[in-house]
């Protein structure tokens, strides 16, 4: 969409047709897949109500829902099918999956990054977590590290300080004099 | 004019102001940084604007909404890369601008072209409402239901080369939202006896998810990219008063911004690409497009800035939402018991009339900032990629955790980051699922209302409004139909 196009005259693929990529083929055997699953579960993850036709039934709106999955899912899948078997130069599916699963390690860093947060508190873990990630993505420059502590600061004092966002306070404020105790559970 | 001033009242407190501020600037920042945008920002605001009046919020929201775009012209026109989506064809022009040394000029061009659009789409909305709101109780459930029919076919149809997989995405959306406890026979649905799925999944959490958490694991798993070349662009007033001298493709495109900006989900693609051919097609020079054409920008920018005003319509007068980002504004809504409709417009004309104030004074304030701190705003898209996403995911944890402070939503959210991703890899669409997931619940309240009242199909169309509705359906997918028809026999005489 970024490519600047050699044609003076605007067509509209310029804008809307995207690129087919191979491993678009997995994700359509998934959905697909999935589609399928949960239409074959009908039965068992709706209550059913006997003498009442299908529009009055309670799962009415799940059953609308996986059946329309389903009905545009089977077309996808097999235009996507046909669009992989002719495509000259298919991209490696297999690197790009190992791509998809590799970004996993950052959404581990997130949850640790909340199972922190309610143990040492708001400021700590944002800052201890912003410093970590910085590290991680390879940056060695003081003045990434330096703003990094400064975007913590800004972010808790804006949000919890300011905006009055709800998190909880730090186990770690605990251990803190009562009066510091609560300033720290009230802004930080 | 007591209405006016009624709505003037509303907004005339610091909270409001401060929103407005806030909003615009933050929208502008938010905006130049390509790879952010303005989905994603309020994505992560939405929980704190919980707390927030609701003008307050709507504002803040708002104001980052319609600034992005403004924003998003600056890495568009200095480094051909679109800071949001919809810049991406003022690159055609503005880039090769900046190339000639005209940089500034191409900035300013974009930066009036937004304002004109901005502020001509709130005029328009202002003077429509009144006829919107004579009309708007006209709406029963009915009406409601077709209208959220309309939207979903929209959705689907406006996708084209995708249409397929939108309404597969459209109908998990729906699916996502009828999980749980369902308040028609308290029955559970698709919870596989899971105690967390009783709840269902929490729309936001599910946004936050699919943009803002996705965002970062992008960016995160990105390469940076060598921007210290870019330069702050000189003389950023020379194409303001220009805009004003081509009043033509000013005001076209911003009439096409206003009208396709009711189209759900790439309303804004569709009006900068109407506009765009227009111009290019109407203008005295049209080799020049894509070479550096001062009304090139204009199009682009005033088609897409005229939008976010008139993507409001459908949530405000009828609750309906038409993208992610008025999907989300509803929450809002929801959270302070406001409910938009047609009774809105009858009971609350003031509150109507008073966001479209704010949005008028949000386009004045992005542009007078624009005009005294590009230079700041440059600096601010000079932040690595990697770096980017860190902040990111780090601000993602306000929008999740605060909602409930549940751990579980914030691993839901970090699946839908993950699914997100995988669709954002191979250019695929995300605002189906979100759409389904919004007007799923709308539609099955509005059908299950109505069966009350009906007897045979027939009656749900045999009103002007809804049979109206009804029509426009019908034509929307007969002519998706015949292009798809006329496409395939074109292909085939290509092949042959």
């Amino acid at each position: 969409m970024t490519e600047k196009i050699k044609s003076k005259t605007l067509a509209v693929s310029d804008i809307f047709q995207p690129k087919f990529h191979s491993s678009e083929i997995v994700f359509a055997t998934v959905i697909v897949l999935l589609s399928l699953f949960l239409a074959a579960q009908y039965n068992t993850q709706t209550k059913i109500l006997d003498n009442r036709e299908l529009l009055g039934q309670p799962g009415f709106w799940s059953w609308l829902s996986v059946f329309g999955m389903v009905v545009f899912g089977l077309p996808y899948f097999g235009t996507v099918l046909k669009k992989f078997r002719t495509i000259d130069s298919p991209e490696p599916i297999g690197k790009e999956i190992i791509y998809w699963f590799l970004s996993l390690e950052f959404a581990l860093w997130f949850l640790a990054y909340v199972m922190l947060v309610p143990i040492v508190g708001y400021i700590l873990a944002t800052i201890l977590f912003s410093l970590a990630l910085t590290f991680r993505t390879g940056y060695t420059d003081k003045r990434f590290y330096f703003w990094a502590v400064v975007f913590s600061f800004a972010n808790v004092i804006i949000f919890k300080g300011f905006l009055k966002v709800s998190i909880p306070g730090g186990q770690l404020y605990e251990l803190l004099p009562a009066a510091l105790r609560n300033f720290m559970i009230t802004y930080f | 004019m007591e209405t006016l001033f009624s709505s003037i009242s509303i907004i005339a407190n610091w909270q409001v102001m401060a929103a407005l501020v806030a909003g615009s600037i933050g929208g502008v920042i938010i905006g130049a940084m390509p790879g952010v945008g303005p989905a994603m920002a309020i994505a992560i605001l939405l929980p704190a604007t919980f707390s927030m009046e609701p003008i307050v919020g709507l504002t803040l929201l708002m104001g980052v909404y319609g600034a992005a775009m403004f924003g998003g012209a600056i890495p568009a026109i200095l480094m051909n890369v679109p800071g949001t989506a919809v810049n991406a064809l003022t690159t055609y022009d503005g880039y090769p601008m900046t190339q000639k040394g005209q940089a500034g000029r191409a900035l300013s061009l974009a930066y009036g072209a937004s304002f004109v659009g901005g502020v001509f789409s709130i005029v328009c909305l202002m003077l429509f409402s009144p006829g919107l709101a004579e009309i708007a109780p006209l709406f029963g459930s009915r009406e409601i239901f077709m209208a959220a029919l309309l939207g979903a076919v929209l959705v689907v149809v406006a996708h084209p080369g995708q249409a397929l997989l939108s309404g597969l995405l459209f109908f998990f959306g729906m699916f996502l939202a009828s999980v749980g406890l369902e308040n028609f026979q308290m029955s559970q649905r698709y919870t596989f006896d899971q105690p967390w799925l009783s709840s269902g999944f929490d729309m936001i959490v599910v946004i936050l998810g699919l943009f803002a958490l996705s965002q970062a694991f992008y960016l995160l798993m990105s390469k940076d990219k060598s921007l210290e070349s870019l330069e702050t662009p000189k003389n950023l007033r020379s194409g303001l008063w220009e805009v004003f001298r081509l009043p033509k493709a000013s005001i076209i495109s911003s009439c096409f911004g206003v009208v396709m900006g009711v189209v759900p989900g790439v309303g804004q693609f569709i009006a900068q690409f109407f506009a765009y051919t227009v111009i290019q097609g109407t203008s005295k020079k049209p080799e020049t497009f894509g070479a550096g054409a001062p009304e090139g920008i204009i199009a682009s920018e005033a088609a897409n800035n005229a939008v976010p005003a008139s993507a409001m319509i459908p949530l405000l007068a009828l609750g309906i939402p038409g993208e992610a980002v008025t999907a989300m504004m509803l929450a809002v809504f929801y959270v302070h018991n406001v409910v938009p409709g047609p009774q809105l417009f009858v009971e609350e004309f003031d509150f109507v009339l008073a966001l479209y104030l704010c949005l008028l004074l949000a386009n004045v304030i992005t542009l007078l900032f624009l005009l005294v701190s590009t230079g700041v705003v440059v600096k601010i898209a000079k932040i690595p990629n990697r770096y980017l996403g860190m902040l990111t995911l780090t601000m993602s944890f306000i929008g999740v955790y605060t909602l409930r402070n549940s751990f579980t939503d914030c691993i839901i959210a970090s699946v839908f980051g993950f699914i997100g991703l995988i669709l954002k890899r191979m250019e695929l669409p995300t605002t189906p699922i979100v759409l389904g997931m919004v007007l799923g619940p709308i539609m099955e309240a509005k059908f299950r209302t109505s069966m009350a009242r009906v007897e045979t199909p027939l009656d749900f169309i045999n009103r002007p409004i809804s049979g109206t509705i009804f029509g426009i359906i019908v034509l929307c997918i007969v002519a998706q139909i015949f292009l798809k028809v006329r496409a395939a026999r074109r292909q085939k005489a290509a092949q042959a």
